[in-house]
């Protein structure tokens, strides 16, 4: 089957290039610093944001590296003239991404809070919003043609999903927020560690999802080359 | 096997077609080369051809089936080599063909065989990052036919190769030949079009100059004569004669009974000759 090779292939790419051995030793710094927070709410809400902002956002920082470093070696120029579709080659992609979030954001939460945390909402709030920052990323990684231009065009659109999530601080007029799936992400995050109805679960991740399937299908679209080109 | 009918194409943004009406069809079993300068639209064929560039006004017709109605599995028929070397390169050469072989239907071919014959063997294990130019370009093209394609399409396939592994590479397209593979090569190397092609295309601004067998061309552009070096009381002569009724020119008969010879060689003219004088232009 086509999409498992391509995820065999992406695994090795992604441990070939370094990105499993630099995440582990974010890992381990990150869960040395969790350490060093006294427990209760203080640590629920940093074990939250940390997970929120790393791990789930990997696949934002590693996407780019990655479609950069396709890029300078011709890969994907050639991944275009074998059977791979552009649908295989986006979901593998996803796949190894969620993957490492996920185990990452297990491993920090294992080692640094040992109970109180729903594990069902959290899984869900990582997988979610990793398949949404991995399309974020890889749509602004599309249009570039070095790291440098990533790197360079990162920091705006990195700032434009950040921000909003400071509607967490529930300010006037805040809630509006919520539809956005950054800040659905947070708060299903956070909700993970200190506690979250049912609605408001089902809420986010219905947020999520739209989002998710919209950016899937506009990411779709870009990879094939923005339809005409003509 | 490929049509091609009225194509035409052009880049956005482009005041004009790149690619202007053009016409061709390629059998079965045949090598076809598109021949001409850098610019003059080759790369740019070959890449609507596979696909890589949409939007084209004319027909493509590929395995009886019209271009843009064909899905992925085009890519299952076809092999491609683009003129330089598209590699994962921190990985093994080995592991770059096992790779890209997780997206055919069919098992690839015996890889070891492969790389062993383009020489690369002894050197499967190692990071493809290393690799000169040259080995790189043999693993290349390796990659492009290891899954048995039908139609392939090869652009400047010995480019940065060595002699020997130029002919390593030339021997492998013709064997694919024989076996009833067709192949559409592009180039600007005349010598390589004609050693392998049984017709050849030479694009020139985005329009189709001529198109025959190497062989009609330079027998329609070449001179009739036949140029005789010898050696006469020492010093060198050369003579030229027209080729018909030659055998009865006396001239011709005394030198070649009385001199030393020291070479005779029929007027030909070489494919480059034929473009530069049907085009006007050089190919670099």
């Amino acid at each position: 089957m086509r999409l498992i090779g391509a995820i065999k292939s992406d695994l090795r790419f992604q441990y070939k290039h370094g990105f499993y051995a630099v995440y582990t030793f974010i890992t381990v710094l990150y869960i040395i610093i969790m350490h060093k927070i006294p427990g209760g709410l203080i640590k629920d809400y940093a074990g939250a944001l940390i997970v929120f902002s790393d791990p789930a956002m990997l696949g934002f920082f590693f996407i780019g590296g990655i479609i950069m470093l396709e890029k300078q070696q011709g890969v994907i120029d050639y991944l275009a003239v074998t059977p791979l579709s552009p649908e295989e080659y986006i979901t593998a992609k996803l796949a190894t991404l969620g993957f490492l979030s996920i185990c990452a954001a297990v491993v920090i939460t294992l080692t640094t809070h040992a109970a109180g945390v729903n594990w069902l909402i959290l899984l869900l709030a990582i997988a979610s919003v990793s398949v949404f920052f991995t399309l974020y990323g890889f749509l602004v990684a599309a249009g570039c043609r070095t790291i440098n231009q990533y790197f360079l065009r990162m920091i705006p659109f990195l700032l434009l999903i950040i921000l909003p999530c400071f509607a967490v601080l529930e300010f006037p007029y805040s809630w509006v927020f919520n539809v956005l799936p950054n800040v659905a992400g947070v708060k299903l995050t956070i909700g993970a560690f200190i506690g979250i109805s049912w609605q408001e679960t089902l809420f986010y991740i219905i947020v999520i999802s739209v989002w998710n399937w919209a950016i899937y299908r506009v990411a779709l679209w870009v990879h094939r080359g923005g339809g005409d080109h003509r | 096997m490929l049509n091609v009918k009225n194509l035409e194409f052009k880049y956005r943004g482009a005041k004009g077609n790149t690619l202007k009406g053009i016409d061709f069809n390629i059998h079965r079993g045949e090598i076809f080369g598109f021949l001409g300068p850098s610019g003059s639209g080759k790369t740019t064929i070959q890449k609507v051809l596979i696909g890589l560039l949409k939007g084209y006004n004319g027909s493509i017709n590929v395995f009886g089936k019209e271009r843009k109605n064909i899905g992925r599995d085009f890519y299952e028929k076809i092999g491609v080599a683009f003129d330089f070397p598209n590699l994962y390169l921190k990985l093994t050469a080995k592991e770059n063909l096992q790779l890209i072989a997780y997206y055919y239907k069919k098992p690839p071919q015996e890889l070891d065989c492969l790389l062993d014959r383009v020489g690369l063997l002894p050197d499967k294990n190692k990071v493809v990052e290393g690799f000169s130019k040259g080995m790189k370009m043999r693993l290349n093209f390796i990659r492009s036919i290891m899954h048995n394609p039908t139609l392939m399409f090869f652009d400047e396939p010995t480019s940065g190769l060595d002699p020997v592994n130029a002919k390593i590479i030339k021997d492998i397209i013709l064997q694919m030949k024989s076996e009833g593979k067709t192949i559409f090569l592009t180039t600007h190397n005349m010598t390589i079009a004609e050693q392998l092609c049984d017709r050849v295309a030479f694009l020139v601004e985005g329009q189709i100059a001529l198109c025959d067998s190497p062989y009609a061309l330079k027998l329609k552009y070449g001179r009739k004569t036949v140029k005789v070096d010898y050696l006469e009381h020492g010093k060198k002569g050369t003579s030229e004669f027209g080729l018909d009724l030659l055998g009865g020119n006396q001239r011709f008969q005394e030198i070649i009974l009385d001199r030393e010879i020291i070479s005779i060689h029929s007027q030909d003219a070489s494919l480059e000759d034929i473009f530069i004088k049907v085009t006007g232009r050089e190919l670099l």
